[in-house]
Formats: structure tokens, C-alpha cells, sequence
């Protein structure tokens, strides 16, 4: 956690009351200014530091400290250097001064939180507001990516060999593919924001005057604009368009009407255009998207806007409720209580008791005062559908909304999909594994017609059992009782979300140094481009990369480059990267392209042990089927393969392939027998 | 009758035009960033600004360690010449904002988001002089020594706080004597940063910037008008000769003759 941000609802508790941040500040900068005697400055610092460790713990407050004396030392000896004071009791008077307002400050960044900085905005910058907001949500993001960069140096050991010198120029050369990353995920921030309506300018429900007489009549909240009857028969959706990228290259052409009281579902390979569809309906392609539309398209029977041309856009209000792939890359809030008030913020407060129903039935009510990225991917999931599955909108889209889910999730939505649907709304559904949805689709659409279905290969099980590889050490979450692991092994780690299965993974590969892939292919990859992603694959590409025209790295090493370049070459063309060239910017790939990207240094390197963690993520089928081939290779070569999933497919696939279940439940890692 | 005399005599002195160039400063900029809120229709433009400012604000607190070095002066002046002055002036008061939270606010946080402001807008009047004819590279060297030039510029500027505060000519002299130095060091570590980041900024931001081709033309292309009713064209003329007994295949001929 940032030392910097907000450290959650417990410090805002315990923090300056609302109405007395202001004063707050101004005493916190102006007490170490007017104070002379040292007795009350130290009884100023001594209020300070105790209230600190009482809102932020001894961990996070040491943090800061660490951070602060030496570069106020450094300010120090700078105005000791320049002549700005002479005395050394001055300058000590001067920086304590400094660290004592700092500190003051600082205690109100801990507790305030951002969204209360961004509702200052609101009548005045109303737009900005949100820029600040997403600044702010973006902040601890980069802190993070830069963190998994130097990690996932650090797995391809980068870090093994080179000077302190020659570390710090790649770390700092990596910073366009930090920015890359950054900009994508701002990108689909904006996406989120545009299509949920919250650049539109706060207006106070049915106007000042009536807002003001309800008031002092003491009469409760007008919750309208939640809309909870059933819609009119009108809601349809009338579509004739085709979709084309700036090379011409149509990603589809849709011809049909859409009735409301149905659920559609919406079937086909990997960059067949699901996603861009649901994009353009929810009203944010093609103004953020480098897409062409051609055609029309309507949507009538929305509840307050009535008809709507689509091509009209953009919109400054909502038109649909669009839940979009990875969940952790479009929540805007800082905690779970937070999303909630900023999804109803346009849509009509929240009922506290229907906010907690909801929260319940989700299966979040313990978590209110969590911060987004502390879940899950599966909580996370949760926390996307239960704030923004918005019953005001007749249009629901969901793209690829069930993958982090578990059975109790799914069925959940699955409750609010038919729900929405006897009221008479629309949703459409992208999925890859449709076994879930077919039972509850109306329709069908086919995006490419011919697809056949494709069975996913079983891989042969290792004759023997092979060496002992490895055994899973404790860590404190799970206690283990579990076998050891050995050559050839497949294991599947399966659990409701939440148990821990990613964090288990993840701290088995920092105990043990083992390679692992987070479902986030975002996590893994360093360069801007597919050509510097590959060459920074492994330490001794990088060198040949850097060679200048006739030089060589020796026999050895390059014997070593070309069997790597090889290697790399085949898997790119298993894996189905081939045909994409090495000046595409790796943000501008499908997250299932990205995926595979960052699964191919894995596959070069040929571990013993591989920890994949949802691995069918963003993958169609038939993709999904040749990555299980490649795997069931690896496997066969003696490799134990260890993957989590939510995925009945997958886990019924590694039965098959005599594979072992190892679940996680009550804190307990266990084994599965057959 | 109300006597003027006083108030015009502190308004020519030095901490009256620092009060009132403070004043003048602040309502161009306010009107700047309403305009800047106002046209902001589109949740990527929101992002844009946000990230900017969230980069430039974590690069400021990563080189606080080493004194009046960072890297905001460059990104703001790249953003002023990729996304004009409205949006260069609300990135400046976002970093400001932001970067404060960790490094202190006060009355400078104001004199800090105007010089960057006006840096970004040198930078949108001075497009053509850092850019290359054609848009697709930066021109390191002018945009290096405007850089240097604006290291001790913005300082200069931001000391103006000193001025407003003390209200005398004396403070704001020795303050901006004693600064020289720090102005040298901000001054040489934007030639750096010059140096280090602006063409890969230049080529991120242009990558942003191909997220403006999209659109929606309401008609449809030729090319599927034509495939299309060859299509309907053809089933019809197939399901007629089904029935009829005829070659399916007749429909395609014809378009072929």
C-alpha cells in the first residue's frame, strides 16, 4: 500500500471530521511556524505522531519517517551548502519546522478520502473532478506496475548478472512500457467513465428549490430514477452496421433486430468483433476507439432518454450498462462503499437497506471498507456487477462478465440476468465458455459462421510418476495437506473466490523462486512494442539485440541466442503470434494476444515447475486447445504443471488427463481424491 | 469623497503588483481551466489529463530526493505542444494538486500551477519551432534550451509567493539570489530530461493521440451495398430456381457475365 494515499475507511474514522479539515490545515502549516518554545513544539510533534500511529499503524508511519529525515538531512546540508542559514541550531529549528507541517498534512492525506477531494469539484470543475479521481485511482497503479516490472525482470534473470550501472540503465529504459501500461489502463478508466454517464454535470434531483423544501420538511431522499418496474414492450434494439479498423479490415457486420425480455448470446473466435459490438453500443466506440462504424443504430424504450440514435454520440449520460473485461482495470473508486456511491451517483441514491441487500447477496457485506485492488479478480468481479449492473437500463452488456466468478457468483448473475430479463430488458452476452450461458441465452449469434466446436486435447499422463520436484511450503494464509509435487505432474487448485488461490501462487513463487503468470497478462510485460517485449524475454536476446552490426557475444552465448531466437520463433507461431509484427505497440493486442505474449518467455525458459493461474482467461477455444497442446508438451517433457481455474472445462479436462485436484477450503489446502 | 491615494501607492509598489499580477494570473487561468472543464466531452480526455498528471506528479516525488530536479517542467511543456493550453493548464493544476499532497501544500501550490501553465501554453505557441515538419519527431535541442530557459523562469515565477507574502522588494531579492543555484540545477535537469524522455513521450502521446480516428459515417460502405444485394440478389434468384428445378449456381454466373 502507498505510503502517500488514503489508507482506508478506518484511518478516515479516525481522522480530522469533515468540517474541520480545512481549519486543520491551515493550523497544521501555521502551528510550527508561530510556535518558538521548544517545550510546545515537542508537544505539537507528540500530539502529531501519537494521532499518526493511531490512524496509520507503526508500519506505514516508520514508512514515511524512512522516507522524510534523510531528504530533509539533504535539504538541510543544501541550505547549510548555499549559505541560507549558518547556524546549525537554525537549520535543525527550520526542518522541524518542515517535518512537523508535513507531518500535519500528511495526516490529512492518510485520512481524507479522494472522493471527498473529487466532490469539492463537483459543481464548479465537474469534469476535472473526475480527471483528479482517476489521477488519483492511477497513482497507486503505477506505483504497482513499476513494482511487477522489476519483479518480472527479476524472474527472467535480468538481475542475475551486471553492474549496479548497467541495472539502473535497463530499469530506466523500461519507463515507455510503464507508460504504455499506464496509458492503457487510463484509457479504459475513460471508457468506464464515458459510459456511465459521469462527465454529466451534478444536478440536484428535481431542482435546488425542491431539494431545499423536501429538506426542510424533513422529508427522506428521493430515490427516484431507480428504476424498478418492469420496462415498456418498446425496448429494442435496431442494428445496421458494419464495424471497420483503420486498415479497412472489417471486425463485423450486424443486420438484426433485438427485443427486449430476452438474453442474447453472443458466440465467436478471438478479434471477431464481440467486444468492439458491445463497445460501440455502449456508446463508447467509436469516439475513444480507432474504430469506423457505417450504418445506424437504435435503441428506443429507455426509460428516460426514449429513443436513441446511437450514431449520435457521444453521450454525456448513460445508455447502457456495460460491464467490460478485466474488472480491475475499471473501478473507479477507492473502496468498495465508495463504488457503490459513485455507480448511483447518477442513477438515484442508494437505499442503505437495498445497498445492503446487495451487498450480501454478492457476497460482500464483510468487505465494505476494502480498497478495490486488495481483492480478488474474482471480487473484484463481484464488486463490478453488484455497483454497476444498473436496473435503470433497459440494455445490458456483458462481456466476459462470469470468468472470474465461481459457481455461487455465476448463479447470481445468472439470478439478475433472468430477472432483468422478466422485466423486460435486453442483455447481451460475450462469453468464450458458453456452457454456462446456453442454458439461459434465447439466441445464439454465431459471429463467424463454421465455427466448429473444438474438444480440448487431453495430454497424455507420464506412464510413472516422476521425480519428487518440489514440495508446496507453508505459508500463513493455508495450512497444507497436500502431497508433493512431481515431474510431469498437472494439478488444478480450484476454491470460491476470495480463498486465496492467487495469493497462494504468488507467494509460492516468491518463497521458492518459481515462474508463475498472473491471470493480468499486464503483470508480465515490459516493452512498448511486440519487438522490445521480445527481446527483453530473456537476458541474453537483449544482449544480442544491443549488438552492433558484425560483433558477437562468443561461441557458447551464441550458440545459447540462437537456440532461444528458435525456440522463441516456433512458440510464437504455435501460439498463433506470428503474423504480428514487431513495431505493433503490445497495448494496441487483445488481452487473449497479450496473454500469450507474456505466457511465451515461461515456455522459453523450460521450467521444472510452472504456476499458472487462470490460464483460460481471454483465450477462445481453439486458442485454449493449443496452448493445452504446447502445456501437454512441456508436461510430457517432465515439467509439473500447477493452474487455478473456475472453469469446469478445465478442471474436467485435467481429470482426463490424469491430472490432481487440489482445493482450497476453510483455510486448508487439500488434496482431491478421484 | 473616498481617498484613492493610499491604495494606488500600494498597488505601484512591489507587493501591490505582486497582489494584483497574482490576481489577473488567477482569473486568466480560472477562466482557462472552465474552459478546459467545459470541453471535455469524452471519458478518454478525462483520462488522458488524469494519467499525465499522475505521471508527472509520481516522477516529481520520486526526484524529490534530489533538490528543484524533476521532470514536470518537460512533460508539460510536451503536453502543451500534443494538447494545447486549456488541457496543459489543467494538467498543471492536477500535478500541483496531486504532487503537494506529498510534498507539501501552501500558498506556492497557486504560483506553481500558473508558471506551469504558462509553460505549457510557450510550448503550444512554440509547436512549430520543437516539432518536425511533418509532425512525427520532436526536435530535442530547441526543446532543451526552452527547457533551460524555463528552469529559470518558472522559479522566478513561483518565487512570487515570497513576494505576495512579505510585501517587500528586499525578501523577494535575497529569496531569488539565494535560488540561483536551485534554479541552475532545475534548469540543467530539464535539459536532461529533455534529453532522456521526450521522444519516447512524443511517441506515446501520438499513440494516444490515433484514438481520435474513429467515427461513425451513417451510411454504409459501397463495397458491402454491393456484396449484400448480390447476396439477397443470388438466394432469391437460388431459392426461385429450387423450386423451379433450375441450376443453383445461376444466380453466380449472372453476376460474373
Amino acid at each position: 500500500m502507498s505510503v502517500w494515499g488514503w489508507q482506508g475507511e478506518a484511518s478516515a474514522r479516525l481522522g480530522p471530521p469533515r468540517h474541520f479539515r480545512l481549519p486543520f490545515l491551515v493550523a497544521a502549516v501555521v502551528i510550527p511556524l508561530l510556535v518558538n518554545d521548544p517545550k510546545y513544539m515537542v508537544g505539537w510533534a507528540a500530539f502529531l505522531i501519537l494521532w499518526s500511529l493511531a490512524m496509520v499503524g507503526p508500519n506505514t508511519f516508520a514508512k514515511w519517517v524512512k522516507l522524510w529525515i534523510p531528504l530533509t538531512i539533504i535539504y538541510g546540508a543544501f541550505l547549510y551548502g548555499f549559505g541560507a542559514a549558518t547556524e546549525p541550531l537554525a537549520i535543525g529549528l527550520l526542518i522541524s519546522r518542515l517535518l512537523l507541517a508535513l507531518l500535519g498534512m500528511q495526516i490529512l492525506q492518510w485520512s481524507v478520502p479522494p472522493s471527498d477531494v473529487v466532490s469539492s469539484f463537483e459543481w464548479v470543475l465537474p469534469r476535472l473532478g473526475v480527471s483528479l479521481a482517476i489521477a488519483l485511482r492511477l497513482v497507486p497503479r503505477l506505483e504497482r506496475s513499476a513494482r511487477w516490472r522489476l519483479e518480472t525482470l527479476s524472474e527472467r534473470g535480468f538481475d542475475d548478472d551486471g553492474t549496479f550501472m548497467q541495472k539502473l540503465r535497463l530499469r530506466s529504459s523500461l519507463w515507455p512500457g510503464w507508460f504504455a501500461d499506464a496509458l492503457d489502463h487510463a484509457h479504459d478508466l475513460g471508457d468506464a467513465v464515458q459510459s456511465r454517464g459521469l462527465l454529466t454535470p451534478r444536478k440536484p434531483r428535481g431542482g435546488i428549490l425542491r431539494a431545499s423544501l423536501r429538506r426542510l420538511l424533513g422529508e427522506e431522499k428521493d430515490v427516484g430514477g431507480e428504476h424498478i418496474g418492469p420496462f415498456s414492450d418498446m425496448v429494442q434494439l435496431g442494428l445496421d452496421i458494419e464495424m471497420r479498423l483503420p486498415d479497412g479490415r472489417s471486425i463485423g457486420r450486424h443486420k438484426r433486430m433485438l427485443r427486449g425480455g430476452s438474453v442474447i448470446l453472443l458466440k465467436g473466435p478471438s478479434g471477431c468483433g464481440k467486444s468492439s459490438l458491445l463497445r460501440v453500443l455502449a456508446g463508447v466506440s467509436p469516439w475513444q476507439h480507432p474504430v469506423t462504424v457505417y450504418g445506424k443504430a437504435h435503441l428506443s424504450g429507455h426509460p428516460v432518454l426514449g429513443e436513441i440514435d446511437i450514431s449520435a454520440g457521444p453521450f454525456a449520460s448513460s445508455i447502457a450498462c456495460w460491464i467490460p473485461q478485466d474488472p480491475d482495470r475499471h473501478g473507479i473508486a477507492e473502496s468498495v462503499r465508495r463504488e457503490f456511491n459513485i455507480a448511483r451517483r447518477l442513477a438515484g441514491d442508494w437505499n442503505q437497506e437495498s445497498m445492503l441487500e446487495e451487498l450480501e447477496a454478492w457476497n460482500l457485506l464483510e468487505m465494505l471498507d476494502e480498497k478495490p485492488e486488495e481483492l480478488s479478480d474474482g471480487e473484484q468481479q463481484r464488486l463490478l456487477l453488484a455497483a454497476h449492473l444498473d436496473p435503470a437500463q433497459p440494455l445490458w452488456l456483458l462481456d466476459e462478465a462470469d470468468v472470474h466468478l465461481d459457481e455461487a457468483g455465476f448463479i447470481q448473475l445468472g439470478k439478475a440476468v433472468v430477472k432483468h430479463q422478466a422485466r423486460g430488458g435486453l442483455v447481451i452476452v460475450v462469453a468464450h465458455r458458453h456452457a454456462r450461458w446456453s442454458p439461459i441465452a434465447d439466441e445464439i449469434i454465431e459471429m463467424e459462421v463454421g465455427e466448429t466446436p473444438i474438444e480440448l486435447p487431453i495430454c497424455e499422463a507420464p506412464s510413472t510418476r516422476g521425480e519428487q520436484e518440489w514440495t508446496p511450503p507453508e505459508i500463513s494464509l493455508f495450512s497444507n495437506q497436500v502431497e508433493p509435487v512431481r515431474a510431469g505432474d498437472l494439478i488444478v487448485i480450484t476454491g470460491e473466490n476470495g480463498t486465496g488461490k492467487t495469493t497462494l501462487l504468488r507467494e509460492w513463487a516468491a518463497a521458492d523462486g518459481i515462474v508463475w503468470l498472473p491471470t493480468s497478462p499486464d503483470r508480465r510485460l515490459l516493452g512498448m512494442t511486440v519487438g522490445e517485449e521480445l527481446t527483453l524475454q530473456h537476458p541474453l536476446l537483449l544482449q544480442a539485440a544491443k549488438l552492433v552490426d558484425g560483433a558477437n557475444l562468443g561461441n557458447d552465448a551464441g550458440e545459447e541466442v540462437n537456440r532461444l531466437q528458435i525456440r522463441q520463433s516456433r512458440l510464437r507461431l504455435d501460439l498463433g503470434l506470428s503474423r504480428i509484427a514487431d513495431a505493433t505497440p503490445v497495448h494496441d493486442l487483445s488481452c487473449g494476444e497479450r496473454r500469450r505474449l507474456s505466457l511465451l518467455p515461461l515456455l522459453i525458459s523450460e521450467p521444472r515447475i510452472m504456476l499458472l493461474d487462470e490460464i483460460d482467461h481471454a483465450l477462445d477455444d481453439s486458442m485454449l486447445a493449443e496452448l493445452l497442446r504446447l502445456l501437454g508438451k512441456a508436461r510430457a517433457d517432465g515439467c509439473a504443471l500447477i493452474l487455478t481455474s473456475h472453469s469446469p472445462d478445465l478442471a474436467l479436462w485435467a481429470s482426463m488427463s490424469g491430472g490432481r485436484r487440489w482445493l482450497i477450503e476453510n483455510e486448508v489446502l487439500s488434496e482431491v481424491k478421484a | 469623497m473616498i481617498n484613492l491615494e493610499p491604495t494606488i501607492d500600494w498597488s505601484t509598489s512591489p507587493g501591490g503588483i505582486a497582489v494584483w499580477l497574482t490576481v489577473l494570473l488567477g482569473l486568466i487561468f480560472g477562466s482557462m481551466l472552465l474552459s478546459a472543464d467545459r470541453r471535455m466531452t469524452l471519458g478518454r480526455q478525462a483520462a488522458l489529463i488524469a494519467l499525465l498528471a499522475a505521471v508527472a506528479s509520481a516522477a516529481r516525488v520520486l526526484f524529490a530526493a534530489i533538490p528543484n530536479v524533476q521532470p514536470v517542467t518537460i512533460l508539460i511543456l510536451l503536453i502543451g505542444i500534443h494538447l494545447g493550453p486549456r488541457r496543459a493548464t489543467a494538467v498543471a493544476v492536477l500535478v500541483a494538486l496531486l504532487s503537494n499532497m506529498a510534498l507539501g501544500h501552501g500558498p506556492w501550490t497557486f504560483y506553481q500551477a500558473v508558471a506551469w501553465a504558462l509553460v505549457g501554453i510557450s510550448g503550444w505557441i512554440l509547436r512549430p519551432l520543437l516539432v518536425s515538419k511533418d509532425g512525427m519527431s520532436i526536435r530535442v535541442l530547441p526543446l532543451a534550451i526552452l527547457g533551460f530557459i524555463w528552469g529559470f523562469l518558472y522559479d522566478w515565477l513561483v518565487s512570487i509567493t515570497m513576494l505576495a507574502i512579505s510585501q517587500q522588494v528586499e525578501t523577494y531579492i535575497s529569496y531569488f539570489i539565494l535560488g540561483l543555484p536551485f534554479d541552475l540545477m532545475h534548469a540543467v535537469g530539464n535539459v536532461l530530461f529533455a534529453i532522456w524522455l521526450a521522444p519516447s513521450l512524443h511517441r506515446l502521446l501520438w499513440l494516444h493521440s490515433r484514438h481520435d480516428a474513429g467515427g461513425w459515417v451513417s451510411s454504409l460502405p459501397e463495397d458491402v451495398l454491393r456484396r449484400e444485394a448480390f447476396i439477397s440478389g443470388g438466394s432469391d434468384a437460388t431459392s426461385r430456381q429450387r423450386r423451379s428445378g433450375e441450376d443453383p449456381m445461376a444466380g453466380i454466373r449472372r453476376f460474373d457475365d
